[in-house]
């Protein structure tokens, strides 16, 4: 049974479509990656499908249990990091990540094993004494990430979990996701690296004006749209337009 | 080189009006507010350099020279809101060279509201004293202290500034400078100078008011503004070799006050980021409740935090000591109640119902103040990461019940010690007691209300620790309005406890043991009520209340 399923979901501002009715049900286990231009509707599609935003139509079932129904019982299967972070940046890394563990109702012991195992994990043991407004952007999102996953979710979202993180950093955050993948959870995660998404990613959704254009394996679609890598399935896909010869011409002498 | 500073300065500051109709209202405020007040108070010096004895008229020329050169120096800092105008770093890509960076922020500074203000002063010194060229110079001198020394000031301690932890400082700064303007204004009331008690004459033989016998000059004359005007009082008697000697002691801190300006100029120009934005390999710190590095020790508060509404609690805790804005928030409603009781100092009673009951009704109405400010925009004072709170599996009740706890302890320990200063003062024990009893039932209607209103009309609170008092645009006539009508609906909700504290004075202080527990209770049964309902709807309208609620 899909630990995630999406059906119909829909949200327009103003005269706009954000998000333009899109299915989506994945498998546990999977690591999906949603890719898209900016504005094409991810982050809108993440908030809907995590409680932040009300869609205009459409349902979210996670592990079963309709979020907007029953929200407490669909949330406590979920775990986010969104784009903006909404830490609470007066909170020690510490503190925050034990803030997590207790809003999800994880016994007080058990919320301290883990926090000290994914700080330690995660390079924060050091810095976990201090308030995250002090937190390098890469420091945040690690620190956001051991939030999201204190309870173990069986649907982790991630919006640009890797922009700002350093090379490191960036691995050993995908080794922690790679163990929750492992334990059965779906990972649900955008970016606009396409490298990172072809390297992580089991299944790839395109999404585009709001709509989900294409999704399946990396290998599969590269074969279906004749093309080499994922980079160039979304050119492909989205339409770019290059610079004529003559534009910036003097871009080519120095100022000297 | 240096007209471009100049306009690059400008542009930034018009840009920023221009683009936020708050700023553009604002600088008109300012205008319209403070201009008038700088005039009056400046022409005031100005009659009291003409009609005061020479002596008392050097002191005050050197008071004034004192206070708007800190002023000068503190209220830019305080708003050092990280403006790009502020940064000189960004300025170091281009081929400028130091002395034009010099020039041009100097003169930058010289066209804005604190010269326009400020310089009214300097003109009244220079009109009081008589317009010769050696005052001239000392009035020239002293402008020139308060534009380097304000540059050099903030400069110098720009990534310092910039610092968070210096942010939360300037947070109680803010009070503090605003207190002592308050008790300046207090002194000048208190006829500084004796005039009442004989004017100028009575100055002309040598007594006078406490500034007279302060003698303040006698230490400011070492300060770089003393040294001016110094200048000026010397040329003002004629004493040409001593202004001339005193205008090299001022020029001589001008020259120190510039190299001191330049060296920072460089190391700001190529130092590495202010703190706040890259980790600090190495350096721990202890949360100020708790959390130690690995987080697993610390406070008590840290420590027994289980469950959602607890930990809700304890995040609150630690905010409301180390979040400026509610910081501020919460030193606001301190204020407010030790004002209450400061004007029954002075006055001999605060003027709130029957003097037998004033501890009685004034410590509730404390409660009822501090908790209009966060108690009625719950979510809002959230900010951006109410996204979490929406995202966690919790009942709304309990996120409502977290917030409510933290708040209400946080309230009835300020209680207890406005409670303890109040009986201290009045010497009115027991009827401090009956409205410390009675402060839980007044916040148990208070947050009932407030809790419904933070889920009907949630407004953002803007995260500006360098604007604590910045507002938001939905904070506007709607909900004035809508405060207002809470406001009254909670007053009219506090009748029946008003009456349990009041009815026993006449009908018989014994009757306070039943009366205070029904009341209580009272509290308790309205809370619950406001409780659900506003957990209803916050239930229904999550997403909507996070939307309406992002600064």
């Amino acid at each position: 049974m899909p630990v995630l399923q999406i059906h119909g979901l829909a949200k327009r501002f103003g005269g706009k479509a954000a998000v333009a009715g899109i299915d989506l049900e994945i498998e546990p286990g999977v690591f999906y990656g949603l890719v898209g231009p900016n504005g094409a509707g991810k982050t809108t599609t993440i908030r809907m499908s995590v409680g932040m935003l009300r869609p205009d139509a459409g349902r979210v079932l996670v592990d079963g249990v309709d979020l907007w129904r029953e929200p407490v019982r669909a949330k406590a299967r979920l775990g986010v990091l969104p784009d903006t972070l909404n830490l609470y940046e007066r909170l020690t890394g510490a503190e925050y990540v034990d803030f997590a563990g207790h809003m999800q109702r994880l016994p007080g012991p058990e919320v301290a094993r883990r926090r000290d195992e994914l700080l330690g994990v995660l390079g924060l043991e050091r810095d976990a004494g201090r308030l995250i407004a002090d937190y390098s952007q890469g420091m945040r999102k690690k620190v956001a990430l051991a939030a999201a996953v204190i309870h173990s979710p069986r649907v982790l979202f991630l919006d640009e979990p890797f922009e700002s993180v350093d090379p490191i950093s960036a691995r050993t955050m995908s080794e922690v996701l790679r163990r929750v993948v492992a334990g059965g959870a779906a990972v649900v995660m955008t970016s606009h690296v396409m490298a990172l998404v072809e390297r992580t990613s089991d299944l790839v959704g395109v999404i585009h004006e709001g709509r989900l254009v294409t999704q399946g394996s990396v290998e599969g679609l590269c074969r279906r749209h004749g093309v080499a890598d994922l980079d160039e399935l979304f050119y492909r896909l989205i339409g770019v337009e290059s610079l004529a010869a003559s534009d910036l011409a003097w871009l080519a002498a120095s100022s000297g | 080189m240096v007209g471009r500073i100049v306009w690059l300065k400008w542009r930034l500051a018009a840009g920023a009006v221009a683009r936020d109709w708050r700023r553009a209202l604002a600088l008109v405020l300012a205008l319209v507010g403070l201009l008038p007040i700088a005039l009056l108070l400046a022409v005031a010096t100005l009659v009291a350099y003409r009609r005061l004895s020479p002596d008392a008229a050097r002191e005050l020329l050197f008071t004034v020279f004192f206070t708007v050169w800190v002023l000068w120096l503190l209220l830019p800092a305080m708003a050092v809101s990280l403006t790009e105008g502020l940064s000189p770093a960004r300025l170091a890509v281009y081929p400028v060279a130091g002395w034009e960076l010099l020039t041009g922020l100097l003169a930058a500074s010289a066209f804005g509201l604190p010269t326009l203000l400020g310089g009214l002063f300097f003109l009244a010194a220079l009109a009081g004293f008589g317009a010769g060229p050696l005052v001239w110079l000392g009035v020239l001198l002293g402008l020139a202290h308060v534009l380097v020394g304000n540059q050099a000031l903030v400069t110098l301690a720009s990534g310092f500034l910039r610092n968070r932890r210096t942010r939360d400082l300037v947070a109680l700064l803010v009070p503090l400078v605003a207190a002592s303007l308050w008790m300046m204004v207090r002194f000048a009331e208190s006829d500084p100078f004796g005039s009442a008690a004989g004017g100028p004459a009575r100055d002309a033989q040598g007594s006078g008011g406490p500034l007279l016998s302060l003698g303040p000059s006698r230490y400011l004359q070492f300060t770089p503004p003393g040294t001016a005007a110094r200048v000026v009082e010397r040329a003002a008697a004629t004493d040409v070799p001593g202004a001339l000697a005193w205008a090299l002691a001022s020029a001589a801190y001008l020259a120190v006050s510039v190299a001191l300006w330049r060296m920072a100029l460089r190391r700001a120009m190529t130092g590495p980021p202010p703190s706040g934005d890259q980790p600090r390999p190495g350096s721990r710190r202890r949360g100020l409740l708790g959390a130690g590095t690995r987080g697993a020790g610390g406070s008590v508060i840290a420590r027994g935090v289980g469950g959602p509404v607890l930990a809700l609690a304890a995040k609150d805790l630690r905010y409301a000591w180390r979040a400026p804005r509610l910081r501020a928030a919460w030193a606001s409603a301190v204020v407010t109640s030790l004002v209450l009781v400061a004007a029954g100092l002075v006055r001999g009673r605060v003027g709130l119902g029957p003097r037998e009951l004033e501890p009685a009704l004034l410590l509730p109405t404390v409660v009822l103040f501090g908790t209009l400010n966060v108690g009625f925009n719950a979510f809002g004072w959230e900010g951006h990461p109410l996204a979490q709170l929406l995202a966690a599996p919790v009942h709304a009740r309990e996120l409502l019940l977290g917030k409510h706890l933290a708040l209400g302890a946080v309230l009835l320990a300020g209680v207890a010690v406005v409670g303890a200063i109040l009986a201290a003062i009045t010497g009115r024990v027991g009827e401090t007691l009956v409205g410390l009893a009675a402060a839980p039932a007044t916040l148990g209607v208070a947050l009932a209300v407030g809790g419904v209103c933070s889920a009907l009309l949630p407004y953002p609170v803007p995260d500006d620790d360098a604007n604590l008092l910045a507002t938001s645009e939905q904070q506007g006539c709607t909900v004035a309005l809508f405060q207002l009508a809470a406001f009254t609906v909670v007053s009219v909700l506090l009748v029946p406890v008003a009456a349990a504290v009041a009815w026993p004075l006449f009908a018989g202080r014994g009757w306070w043991a039943l009366t205070l527990p029904l009341a209580t209770g009272y509290g308790l049964a309205a809370y619950g009520v406001g409780l659900v309902l506003a957990a209803t709807l916050f239930e229904r309208r999550g997403p909507e209340i996070l939307a309406a609620t992002r600064p």
